[in-house]
């Protein structure tokens, strides 16, 4: 009865919309403005952080983050040379980019531009941030600035160090690297003045700061790289200001080559304005061919050139009635649900596909064009309805995941899917009317009764002749194709490296290793925001000794909590004193004590070296190779300062230009050292700004942790590793990589755990719609394989699933199920024996769909993105799987079940009138 | 009576976890006889994997004894050739190195004990371990069966009872003839490296394993001791070897 009711309405509606096409027009209008009310309860998330579990205090963590923290949105501007090049080139390239970043210009776009490291700040209290041992140890050292004593205190420094603990070394790597290079510049300038050269003052200052202060630029460790910052005025949020980050990189291009270098740009904003470009690279030229080709099929088998309207009309309208239910349901449309409605059109087209197929047969079989409408629904309408219900209630199965992510994905999905099935049902008789009228009021005969071109696709002709044959043996060789390659579905993997979903060889990625290697910085990491230093304070003693952290940075190191600096502070006075009333410049120098500490020196560089290539410290070995002229075969293989200073200070000729050295370090280490014992307490408002940017929130009440990773935090396994030993220190760091993560459970787990459930639902459906257990469950049949062969295939290939093309999942089951549906349908209707006409009728509109889906999909190949890439392989041979199985198999088994086994396939309703 | 029946229940758990617990120090004091030798001479290759890449092979000849229920160790460096020379000494928990380079000896800190061996995935605690064993110094517990290369074994459990290096291992241990096959190595909260144990040969009484590999679960590293040679109760191991001034004599 309830079948019946569900025709009758349909027909009903065909009937008067097509006839009265303005009233009906007025109600969808009505219908629209309603739906429309949900725009204002919209609002568009496109951020990150939308994708992260909601009002977690991780993501309002994050969220602050990215909004407050000005360095969260940096461009990391990546400089380089060829090896034999100079530093200097390097640094001049960075002024310049400084220079015209820093301009008026910019001001739209830049905030700041950091290129150097403040060395007044750490000039004027370097030794407030020491640790209180360490100051200890540096006041010990640094009390004689004659040169035998101070090149004693290095060595007693270095042998503490090394006997100490060689990881500190590891971990210390870039600040040993600069602390090493000034010490071969000072050793240099001692042996110039033992050989009677004399030294430029300036010079010596610079060495000795950049031995107490370290390098100013930031620079790899052989110097053939920097690093400059820039700040733009927006955050990564800000997709639509991602053109700015095109103009930077332009110009910092044609700066660098001016200067003889090159140069690009990283950053996570990079990133992501890269994978913008990318997702669309490749993506136009296909899309535009595959739009086309769509419209073409539509006009030529409809054979009406106003069918790309009067399908795309109601497609338009179905997406405006989606987004304002989505609006009235959900509230918000982030990265992905945005993403689905694009998807949407390809899912909504299908429906129109299925009425116009049935409408121009029915004209072709003699019909008059408001009695074909009429058909048309009767005849498909059903199966429409119980086609949108199975796809709607695949996707609304995903309204029951854990993440928040497809739990709204579920929604939109399902109010989508039934927003385009109403929107077509309601509109396209209307839309038919209408210019059915037209054409009689002009005169002009419907071009339909013109062609001679039957909808009756020749190929599922000879298909529907094929099964109705030999359905035994169709059977079985489809059966064995999919048993075969289900076979190895366990195989399929879950990507859980969103950087393997990029485009290949891109730069902004491929320079974030390139961090890791030369600079030692980690390409994400883990953020902790907290408003107490001292908390900061804690949590990085606890954190750095977790073996997945590489480093902890935070405010602490150069504003370091009133407590700690008031500890530090009776030091450092006391220190003061003693630099005030250290011994005068020895005017004298003790030739053979200087050689002693020389040759003390090189064997303590000779050591470190042995433990750095022991402990395969690839940054400082190389630099320790080159001081100590020793390779890795542990042979000398060059003459070294050590060799040239040994020979200068053996010979016999005294140098005063040496006693004029040694003041000239006397006089450049007290300036710098009384500089440095500041007692004075850092406040906030003495920080540098790059500082600020760095840790302080732009309102002042927040500061922020970073915590890198010692391995490559975008992979799966360290990732993992990496999360859970800081989850077992604090539970409030938050990141980029939790979205990663976040999104790989959903691939993982929500998608596998929803899929099963939509089965459930989709089951229920068929069961309350064709009233007949055995047909639903044989309906089950084509889609189970086709997961199987997909899975096989995708194990086979090493196509892994990802967050992007999971949603091939439900769309199997939606799309999958409904080709299987249109056939039992049609089945039913027109009996046994008739198999042959089913395929060539219903098959004709199945191999439409599929095909106008798979045109779609596949304009995702050609993209450089390989997340868009393999979402378009994924699905494309997803539909294709479907379609097959639903035409050779699912027919077969029909006819073998339904028309040699004798069993029956009638609703129970039926069977008891039967009775 | 039902509480009864609850209390009858706990007593035969604590009895069963008891009698578990007590089976698994036994299984473990058995598979600890690989490690309880009071005197050998081992000359190995360590091979250490970075990723794909595999770095020079470092072949070392190791000395051990144990006197007086002290351990003493020295490891001395045959190649690569940048290495040659270079020498480990441990007595008890004090660890001193001989440079190749300069010849010079240094001790260092006990802390640097949990530090790389070698930039390999050992620490030198890891080396020093097995020389104790493991029975005396954790609670144990059987917590399952595993199957390691066609091998029946039993999971068991280890929380260290004093100050150690790391916070739970999971060893498996044949159970037709005690063997230590798998030992996974927890800290922080996570699974960080893996021993494998494999390639065991009859030395003397007692089936010793002669490929030894440590993976690290949290980065791409692996680090592979084959060894070459063998002798427990080596005339080789004197106790002279054990002294700084010895480190100091090498060349």
């Amino acid at each position: 009865m309830r079948i019946r009711r569900t025709e009758k309405l349909l027909s009903a509606w065909a009937d008067w919309s097509s006839i009265s096409y303005r009233k009906a027009f007025v109600i969808i209008v009505v219908i629209t403005a309603l739906l429309s009310l949900g725009y204002f309860k919209l609002h568009m998330e496109m951020t990150f952080y939308s994708l992260m579990p909601k009002d977690t205090a991780s993501v309002q963590d994050f969220q602050v983050i990215t909004e407050e923290f000005p360095f969260a949105s940096q461009i990391v501007v990546v400089v380089g040379t060829d090896r034999e090049a100079d530093t200097a080139q390097v640094k001049q390239t960075i002024d310049a980019l400084q220079k015209e970043f820093s301009g008026p210009q910019y001001e739209q776009s830049i905030e700041s531009v950091y290129g150097k490291v403040d060395r007044t700040f750490l000039q004027d209290h370097g030794l407030m941030l020491m640790e209180r041992e360490d100051l200890a140890r540096f006041s010990d050292s640094y009390q004689d600035y004659n040169l035998v004593p101070l090149l004693r205190s290095f060595n007693d420094d270095f042998e503490r160090e090394y006997t100490g603990d060689a990881d500190a070394l590891e971990d210390e790597q870039l600040e040993a690297v600069s602390r090493f290079q000034s010490l071969e510049v000072l050793l240099s300038l001692i042996d110039q003045a033992a050989r009677g050269g004399e030294t430029d003052e300036q010079q010596v200052l610079m060495t000795i700061e950049d031995h107490l202060l370290g390098e100013s630029y930031i620079l790899s460790e052989d110097g053939h790289m920097g690093l400059m910052f820039i700040l733009p005025t927006f955050t990564i949020n800000d997709f639509l200001e991602y053109g700015h980050i095109l103009e930077i990189e332009e110009n910092v291009r044609e700066i660098a080559a001016a200067q003889g270098t090159t140069a690009g740009l990283t950053g996570m904003i990079v990133v992501g304005k890269d994978e913008m470009v990318t997702s669309e690279q490749g993506l136009g030229l296909s899309m535009i061919i595959a739009f086309t080709l769509i419209i073409m099929l539509m006009i030529l088998v409809f054979r009406m050139n106003s069918a790309p309207v009067l399908t795309g009309l109601p497609l338009i309208i179905g997406i405006i009635w989606t987004v304002g239910a989505s609006g009235l349901v959900v509230g918000r449309l982030n990265i992905i649900t945005a993403m689905y409605l694009v998807a949407l059109m390809g899912l909504g087209i299908d429906y129109a596909i299925h009425i116009f197929s049935t409408y121009i047969q029915s004209r072709d079989e003699g019909l008059s064009w408001h009695d074909g409408i009429i058909f048309a629904y009767t005849t498909s309408g059903r199966g429409i309805i119980t086609g949108g219900l199975t796809t709607a209630a695949a996707f609304a199965a995903l309204a029951f995941a854990e993440s928040d992510i497809l739990r709204e994905l579920g929604i939109v999905a399902g109010i989508g899917i039934l927003c385009e099935m109403a929107a077509m049902l309601l509109m396209i008789p209307p839309l038919l009317g209408r210019r059915h009228q037209r054409l009689e009021r002009k005169g002009r005969i419907d071009p339909i009764h013109r062609k001679s071109l039957r909808l009756r696709s020749t190929m599922t002709g000879r298909i529907g002749i094929l099964v109705q044959r030999h359905p035994g043996k169709i059977l079985a060789v489809s059966l064995c194709f999919g048993v075969i390659l289900s076979l190895f579905a366990p195989g399929v993997r879950i990507e859980d490296n969103l950087m393997e979903m990029e485009a290949k060889g891109l730069e902004s990625i491929e320079l974030q290793d390139l961090l890791v290697e030369e600079f030692g910085m980690a390409p994400d990491g883990l953020f902790i925001l907290s408003s107490d230093i001292q908390e900061l304070e804690g949590l990085e003693e606890e954190l750095s000794e977790l073996q997945t952290v590489a480093s902890v940075d935070s405010i602490h190191s150069y504003l370091p909590s009133e407590e700690r600096q008031l500890l530090r502070r009776g030091l450092i006075t006391e220190y003061a004193e003693r630099i005030s009333q250290r011994p005068p410049s020895d005017p004298a120098i003790d030739r053979q004590g200087l050689l002693d500490e020389v040759f003390r020196l090189e064997m303590n560089l000779m050591e470190l070296g042995d433990m750095a290539y022991l402990g395969k410290m690839e940054r400082i070995s190389p630099v320790l190779n080159r001081i100590t002229g020793i390779d890795d075969e542990g042979s000398k293989y060059r003459r070294t300062v050590f060799d040239d200073l040994a020979a200068s200070l053996l010979s016999d000729a005294a140098s005063p230009q040496l006693q004029l050295l040694q003041s000239q370090v006397d006089r450049s280490m007290a300036y710098l050292l009384t500089d440095m014992a500041d007692p004075q307490l850092i406040t906030r408002e003495m920080l540098p700004d790059m500082f600020r940017d760095s840790f302080v929130s732009r309102d002042g009440s927040r500061y922020i942790m970073t915590i890198n990773a010692k391995e490559n935090p975008w992979v799966g396994e360290h990732r993992e590793a990496f999360t859970t030993q800081v989850g077992s220190v604090t539970g409030r760091a938050t990141g980029m990589i939790l979205v990663a993560d976040q999104l790989t459970y959903m691939a993982a787990n929500d998608g596998i755990r929803s899929a099963l459930l939509a089965l459930l639902i989709v089951g229920l459906i068929l069961v309350a719609d064709f009233r007949n257990i055995r047909l639903a469950l044989l309906t089950f049949l084509p889609l189970l394989l086709s997961f199987g062969t997909l899975f096989g295939i995708m194990a086979i290939t090493g196509i892994r699933f990802d967050f992007i093309n999971v949603i091939a999942i439900p769309l199997l089951i939606g799309i999958g199920i409904d080709d299987a549906v249109h056939i039992d349908h049609r089945y039913r209707k027109e009996g046994p024996g008739s198999m042959d006409r089913v395929i060539a009728r219903t098959g004709t509109a199945v191999l439409l769909t599929t095909i106008t889906t798979i045109i779609g999909f596949a304009s995702f190949i050609p993209s450089v993105m390989r997340a868009m890439r393999s979402t378009g392989i994924v699905l494309s041979l997803a539909m294709a799987l479907a379609f097959f199985y639903s035409i050779f198999l699912h027919p077969a088994v029909l006819i073998l079940v339904h028309e040699r086994l004798g069993a029956s396939f009638a609703s129970w309703g039926d069977k008891e009138e039967e009775s | 009576m039902k509480r009864i029946r609850i209390l009858v229940l706990l007593l035969i758990s604590i009895c069963s976890a008891w009698a578990y617990s007590g089976e698994a120090e036994e299984i473990l004091a058995q598979a600890d006889e690989v490690f309880t030798i009071d005197s050998l001479y081992q000359k190995s290759s360590m091979e250490i994997f970075r990723g794909s890449k595999a770095q020079p092979v470092q072949i070392m000849e190791s000395y051990y004894l144990k006197e007086d229920g002290v351990g003493h160790s020295l490891t001395v460096f045959l190649a690569p050739k940048r290495m040659k020379g270079t020498a480990y000494l441990t007595v008890a928990d004090d660890l001193w190195v001989r440079f190749a380079s300069t010849g010079r000896v240094r001790k260092l800190s006990s802390s640097a004990r949990e530090n790389a061996a070698g930039g390999s995935d050992f620490s030198y605690a890891d080396m020093g371990e097995g020389n104790d064993g493991y029975a005396s110094r954790v609670s144990a517990k059987i917590i399952g069966s595993v199957l390691i290369e066609g091998m029946e074994c039993h999971r068991i459990e280890m929380i260290p009872t004093g100050e150690h290096q790391y916070e739970k291992i999971i060893a498996a241990v044949t159970k037709d003839s005690h063997r230590y096959l798998q030992l996974e190595l927890y800290d922080n909260g996570i699974h960080i490296k893996t021993m494998h144990l494999s390639d065991h040969r009859l030395v003397d009484t007692i089936h010793y394993p002669f490929i030894i590999s440590m993976e690290s679960m949290i980065g791409d590293s692996k680090t592979v001791i084959t060894t070459m040679e063998i002798e427990p109760g080596s005339s080789k191991v004197k106790r002279n070897l054990f002294r700084t001034t010895y480190l100091k004599s090498l060349r």
